[in-house]
C-alpha cells in the first residue's frame, strides 16, 4: 500500500490565480495532472490542471480556498473544504481510496492484489483484497427545490445522495448482492458476486448506517424510501449514475436524509456527540398528518397544500427538537405557536429549534412553504421585544431565536453587539449545562431563556456579560438579572 | 387539527446494527425481514407542537352541488379563525380570492366557492389564508379532496436489507 499525505496547508503559496507554466511539461517531466484522466490534480492547496502538456495552477489557498474533488461532472477545483465531499466513510475513485482525518485529506493507492472497496459500516471505503467479479459505481443525486428565503421554494437543481445506503439486487431473487454508503459527493463503489449477465439493478435507500448519522426516512410504514434505477446485466464494471427524481416522489425523502446528515455531523463534530441517538424522519407525499416531533420520530407535512419535503429550514427545526430532547433539555409544555408571546418553555423549545436550524445550515432565514405563499423570518435583522416584566413574562419564541443567532454568528456582517462567540459555544450550552443542571428558582420552572443565559455564562465564563446585556436588555428588552450561578456579571 | 395520534411501536431497532458490506458472504448472517407496520390511529395524542404556523385555523368542508353532464360541482367551505388579532386576512379557494375575512381574534370568518372536476374524476382543493400580522406577511394553507378519491401511491417492491431493515423501492 502506498500512502500519500496532502496536507492542507498550500505548498505552493505564493502562487497567485492562475499562472502558467510551460516549464517541466516534456518528456518525463511531465506533471502527473497531464496523465490524469481528468487533466487535474490537486497539489496541496493548488489545482493543477494540464491542457495540451501546458500547466496551469490556481493557488486555492490565496482565495481562503482548499483543493479538492468534487465529483465527475466537477472536477478538482477549489472549495471550502476538501472533505465535504468525502464524508466520514471514505471515497473511492478507481484504485485510490480517499479519507479525511481532522479536515486533512490522506490520499492512497490501493496495492498490487488489492481493489478500493466497501468494507463495512464503520470502516467504510478501505484497500482490501479483490475479491467480487462485478464492480459497478457511479454517482447518486436527487433533485432538490432549494429554499429562497422568502416562503416557495425554487427551481430545481441536483444535489448529491450524502452518505445513504446503497444496495445491488439480484432482479431475479430481489436478494441484496452487495450494501454499501454513498460518499459525501453521492459517489459509490459497489463490488458484488452474480452470474456474468444476470439482470441487476442498483437501490439508494433514505438511510444511513453510519454511527454517526443514524438516519432513517420512512413512508408511513415502517418502511423506509428506496429509488431503484434500471436493470442492467452483471459485467465486471459497469458505471451507474443515477437521479432521484421529484417526479417520482422519493427527491423529497433524500432531501430529509440531507438535512439530518447536516445536523447529525454537527452533533457529532461541535457538540462532541460521538453516538447520537438514532432518529426516524416521516415523509411521504400526500401526508397530511402534520409536522411536528412526537418525542421519538419526526413527522413530516407532505401534503398539496402544505408540503415540507423541501423546506430545509423547517426540517431542520424539527431536529432542533429531537437535538433538545436527546442532548440538552425541553420542558415544553406544547400548543400552538406563531411568533406571539407565549409561555416562557414553549418560547424557548421552539426558538432554540429554529435557532438550531439556522445555525447549522449556515444562514439566518427561517422559511415555510405551503400554497399560502408561505412565510419567512430572518432572524439576524428582525427585532422582536419583550412586553412585559419580569424574567417569568411570556415571550415570543421569535425574540429567542434573534437573541441566540446574534450570540452566535461572528464576522461580517454581524451587525450585533456579541463579537467573540460562535455557534458551536451557544449549541453547546444545551448539553454542557441544560442537560443536567438543577436549574436556579428564576423564571419559570422549567428551561427557558433564563436559564440559557444562566448556562451562558457558566460555561463561557462573565466576558461577554456587558455585550449580553447590551443584546438582551437593551436591544430587546428581556430583563434578565445576570445573577446566575456563574456569579454576578460585573 | 389531525386527529391525535400514538405512535406504535417503532420496530426498526434493527435497522440500527451494521449492515454488512462487501462481500455480503463474510458479514453476519441476515436477520429475519422485519415486518411492515401499518400506523393508524390508535389513541391519545403523544404528538409535540406543530411547526411554526400563521396564527390562523383553517379548515375545508366540501358538499355536492348539482353539476352537468360532464362536470361535477362542489361547495367549498372554508373556516377561518384568527388566534390573535390580526392586522388583515385574505382568503383564497381554489386559487379565487373568496373574501377578506374578519381579523378580529376567535372571530370565525366564512368563504365559499363553488368547484368543479371532471365527471368521475377527483382532485385536491386548497384553501389558502394570507394574514399581516405585527407588519409580517405569513400564509397558511388547507386543502379537502373533492370528487373520487386519490389514487393510492404505487406500493412499490419491498426489499430487505441484511440488518432486516424494510425499504419500499421505487423504480422509474
Amino acid at each position: 500500500m502506498r500512502s500519500r499525505a496532502i496536507a492542507r496547508a498550500g505548498l505552493l503559496a505564493g502562487v497567485l490565480g492562475l499562472a502558467a507554466l510551460t516549464a517541466g511539461c516534456g518528456g518525463s517531466d511531465l506533471d502527473p495532472a497531464c496523465s490524469a484522466p481528468s487533466g487535474q490534480r490537486c497539489a496541496g492547496d493548488t489545482v493543477v490542471t494540464c491542457v495540451d502538456q501546458a500547466v496551469t495552477e490556481r493557488d486555492c489557498g490565496a482565495e481562503g480556498l482548499e483543493c479538492g474533488y468534487v465529483d465527475t461532472t466537477t472536477g478538482v477545483t477549489c472549495v471550502a473544504e476538501a472533505c465535504a465531499f468525502v464524508g466520514p466513510l471514505g471515497r473511492c475513485v478507481g484504485d485510490t481510496l480517499t479519507r479525511c482525518t481532522d479536515g486533512d485529506i490522506d490520499e492512497t493507492t490501493c496495492g498490487d492484489g488489492e481493489e478500493c472497496a466497501y468494507v463495512d459500516d464503520v470502516t467504510g471505503y478501505g484497500c482490501r483484497a479483490a475479491a467480487e467479479p462485478a464492480v459497478v459505481s457511479g454517482e447518486i443525486r436527487y433533485e432538490d427545490r432549494p429554499q429562497t428565503g422568502r416562503g416557495p421554494v425554487g427551481d430545481i437543481r441536483l444535489q448529491p445522495v450524502r452518505g445513504a445506503v446503497v444496495t445491488v439486487i439480484d432482479d431475479a431473487t430481489m436478494t441484496v448482492l452487495a450494501t454499501v454508503t454513498t460518499a459525501d459527493n453521492g459517489s459509490y463503489v459497489a463490488r458484488y458476486t452474480a452470474a456474468a449477465g444476470a439482470m441487476v439493478h442498483v437501490t439508494a435507500v433514505a438511510k444511513s448506517a453510519f454511527a454517526g448519522r443514524p438516519i432513517t426516512v420512512t413512508t408511513n410504514t415502517t418502511a423506509v424510501h428506496g429509488f431503484g434505477s434500471p436493470s442492467f446485466a452483471s459485467a465486471a464494471e459497469t458505471t451507474l449514475d443515477l437521479v432521484i427524481t421529484d417526479a417520482s416522489g422519493e427527491a423529497e425523502a433524500f432531501n430529509v436524509l440531507d438535512i439530518a446528515v447536516v445536523s447529525m455531523d454537527a452533533l457529532t463534530r461541535d457538540i462532541g456527540v460521538a453516538a447520537p441517538v438514532p432518529l426516524r424522519l416521516r415523509w411521504i407525499r400526500g401526508s397530511n398528518d402534520g409536522t411536528y416531533f412526537d418525542g421519538s420520530s419526526i413527522h413530516l407535512l407532505g401534503a398539496s397544500s402544505d408540503d415540507d419535503g423541501y423546506d430545509d429550514t423547517v426540517i431542520a427545526h424539527e431536529i432542533g427538537h429531537y437535538v433538545e430532547r436527546t442532548v440538552g433539555r425541553s420542558d415544553s409544555p406544547g400548543g400552538g405557536h406563531n411568533g406571539a408571546p407565549t409561555d416562557p418553555r414553549l418560547a424557548w423549545s421552539e426558538g432554540y429549534s429554529t435557532y438550531w436550524a439556522q445555525s447549522t445550515l449556515g444562514q439566518p432565514v427561517y422559511s415555510d412553504s405551503n400554497s399560502g405563499g408561505g412565510f419567512f423570518d430572518n432572524i439576524d435583522t428582525e427585532n422582536t421585544r419583550a412586553t412585559g416584566t419580569g424574567l417569568s413574562q411570556q415571550v415570543s419564541e421569535a425574540m429567542v431565536s434573534q437573541i441566540l443567532w446574534d450570540m452566535g454568528d461572528v464576522g461580517a456582517p454581524d451587525d450585533d453587539m456579541v463579537t467573540s462567540s460562535n455557534h458551536v459555544e451557544v449549541n453547546s450550552v444545551q448539553k454542557a449545562y441544560l442537560k443536567g443542571t438543577t436549574l436556579r428558582a428564576a423564571g419559570t420552572a422549567g428551561v427557558d431563556l433564563v436559564d440559557f443565559l444562566d448556562g451562558w455564562f457558566v460555561t463561557r465564563g462573565l466576558a461577554t456579560c456587558g455585550a449580553v446585556r447590551d443584546l438582551v436588555v437593551t436591544k430587546h428588552n428581556f430583563p434578565y438579572d445576570f445573577a446566575g450561578p456563574a456569579g454576578a456579571c460585573p | 387539527m389531525s386527529l391525535p395520534r400514538r405512535i406504535a411501536p417503532w420496530l426498526m431497532g434493527a435497522a440500527l446494527v451494521a449492515c454488512s458490506g462487501n462481500p455480503p458472504t463474510t458479514g453476519p448472517a441476515p436477520s429475519p425481514p422485519a415486518p411492515i407496520v401499518a400506523e393508524a390511529p390508535t389513541g391519545p395524542a403523544t404528538r409535540g407542537p406543530d411547526k411554526p404556523t400563521a396564527p390562523i385555523d383553517l379548515t375545508l368542508e366540501a358538499r355536492p352541488v348539482a353539476g352537468t353532464a360532464t362536470v361535477d360541482r362542489f361547495e367549498v367551505v372554508m373556516n377561518a379563525t384568527p388566534r390573535r388579532d390580526l392586522d388583515r386576512v385574505e382568503l383564497a379557494i381554489d386559487g379565487q380570492p373568496a373574501t377578506v375575512a374578519t381579523a378580529t381574534a376567535g372571530a370565525l370568518g366564512v368563504a365559499r366557492a363553488t368547484v368543479e372536476v371532471p365527471r368521475g374524476e377527483g382532485r385536491d382543493v386548497v384553501g389558502t389564508a394570507v394574514v399581516v400580522v405585527d407588519g409580517k406577511r405569513m400564509g397558511r394553507a388547507a386543502q379537502v379532496r373533492i370528487g373520487a378519491p386519490a389514487a393510492a401511491a404505487p406500493a412499490g417492491t419491498i426489499i430487505h436489507l441484511p440488518d432486516g431493515t424494510a425499504v419500499q423501492e421505487v423504480r422509474p
